[in-house]
């Protein structure tokens, strides 16, 4: 009885949504997760890495002009969308088509408490929850480049994983926190300053920015993110989006 | 995530049993998922990991179905077992029999016991109640897939 039984539940057929609702799911957790980890914390870690805990709101909201649109909502003067991505304060994901008009995203910044620094390439990094997505027709990839700063993702981990500091430097994670005695670990993976995407798995790849910063709100330098789109018939077209820092936000516009 | 994804199938096929239709048994997935990270703290050893999403999973489903008892059904469940020509018959009768017959506690106990292998004691925990509670429910739920099986005469001992 007890074979059999297993036996016709594991016949039960498994859609191929499935992996899909896991990562929507997860997905959606991470975000809530980032924006409580930066919430939470209070103690800058002695690398004086900055998070930036969570965009809270756009300041000046992006004044949509007709002329940067087609009638059929695309960009004039390249075949492709740029949308960012960011959190309210009460952990709402929105979005904003980045347009040539300035959109100033305020942020809150906060420490990380009980951060523990594995490798790393350095200091003053401003992290943002900002990411970035493409919309367009038969586009094949896409690559990002920053001038200055990096991508970097937010990953979950086991203490298996944990204790293996050759795995850790490898795949350049850092800054790891835990809750005590829950054996899970969460931490920030450098990305890099440019990766490439598939258009179809961009949903794949929560990167997002971090920014260098000095660590005391002075702006610095305006950022450039190179985005490069190839299309399927082996054309490319690309945007450069401009990034400057104020004193407690972060604009975005085309250049 | 990669841990997660080790369960994913389990966790779907369980909701399955529970709720019986696909769209719900993966919205059930996409929640658990949701709760388990967004709880993941609350896990107090590894260890427990597996029994934790099955507990999340178990009341899940169990959310939903009261949800759904709200909902008047066009179109009876079971008549996806009853059209498939092609199907395994035995396949049909047992999986027909173990979803639509059995109450909510007792498929609770049947998966967690046959399909999830665990322990009498195990289970009593991850359900919260006596041990023999649970081995009572679980010898009722076999009661009542045997008497279907003898009924059809298909099920091998």
């Amino acid at each position: 009885m007890d074979n059999k039984i297993k036996k016709e539940l594991q016949k039960i057929e498994i859609p191929q949504a499935l992996h899909d609702r896991t990562k929507l799911g997860v997905n959606k957790a991470k975000t809530e997760q980032q924006k409580r980890r930066f919430e939470n914390a209070t103690q800058l870690n002695d690398k004086k890495w900055i998070s930036v805990a969570s965009v809270f709101g756009i300041l000046v909201a992006i004044m949509i002009s007709a002329s940067f649109f087609t009638t059929d909502g695309k960009l004039q003067g390249a075949n492709f969308a740029i949308t960012a991505y960011a959190l309210s304060d009460d952990g709402q994901e929105f979005h904003t088509t980045i347009t040539s008009e300035k959109a100033t995203i305020e942020l809150a910044t906060e420490d990380r408490i009980g951060l523990l620094s594995i490798s790393g390439s350095g200091a003053n990094l401003m992290f943002t929850d900002v990411r970035l997505n493409i919309t367009g027709e038969q586009i094949d990839a896409i690559t990002y480049t920053l001038s200055e700063g990096m991508f970097i993702e937010d990953v979950t981990f086991t203490s298996k994983e944990y204790v293996d500091k050759e795995w850790l430097r490898s795949e350049k994670i850092n800054f790891i926190t835990s809750e005590p005695g829950s054996g899970v670990y969460q931490g920030i993976k450098e990305v890099g300053n440019t990766y490439t995407v598939n258009y179809t798995e961009q949903e794949k790849h929560n990167y997002t920015l971090a920014i260098p910063h000095d660590g005391n709100e002075v702006i610095g330098d305006d950022v450039i993110i190179k985005v490069h789109v190839n299309y399927t018939d082996g054309s490319s077209e690309q945007q450069h989006i401009v990034v400057t820092q104020e004193s407690n936000a972060i604009s975005l516009k085309l250049k | 995530m990669k841990l997660f994804q080790q369960y994913e199938e389990d966790i779907y096929r369980m909701a399955y049993v529970y709720v019986k239709n696909e769209d719900d048994a993966l919205d059930i997935v996409q929640e658990v998922a949701y709760q388990s990270f967004k709880n993941i703290n609350t896990l107090k050893s590894p260890a427990y990991f597996k029994t934790w999403l099955m507990k999340i999973t178990m009341n899940c489903a169990t959310n939903v179905i009261r949800k759904n008892q709200k909902v008047i059904h066009l179109k009876p469940q079971y008549e996806e077992f009853i059209g498939m020509e092609n199907e395994d018959i035995s396949l049909s009768i047992s999986l027909r029999t173990l979803i639509e017959e059995l109450d909510e506690d007792e498929k609770s106990i049947v998966l967690l016991k046959f399909y999830q292998e665990y322990t009498f004691k195990e289970i009593s925990e991850i359900l919260e109640i006596p041990l023999g509670t649970a081995k009572s429910i679980l010898y009722r739920a076999l009661n009542k897939l045997r008497k279907q099986c003898q009924e059809v005469d298909i099920c091998g001992q």
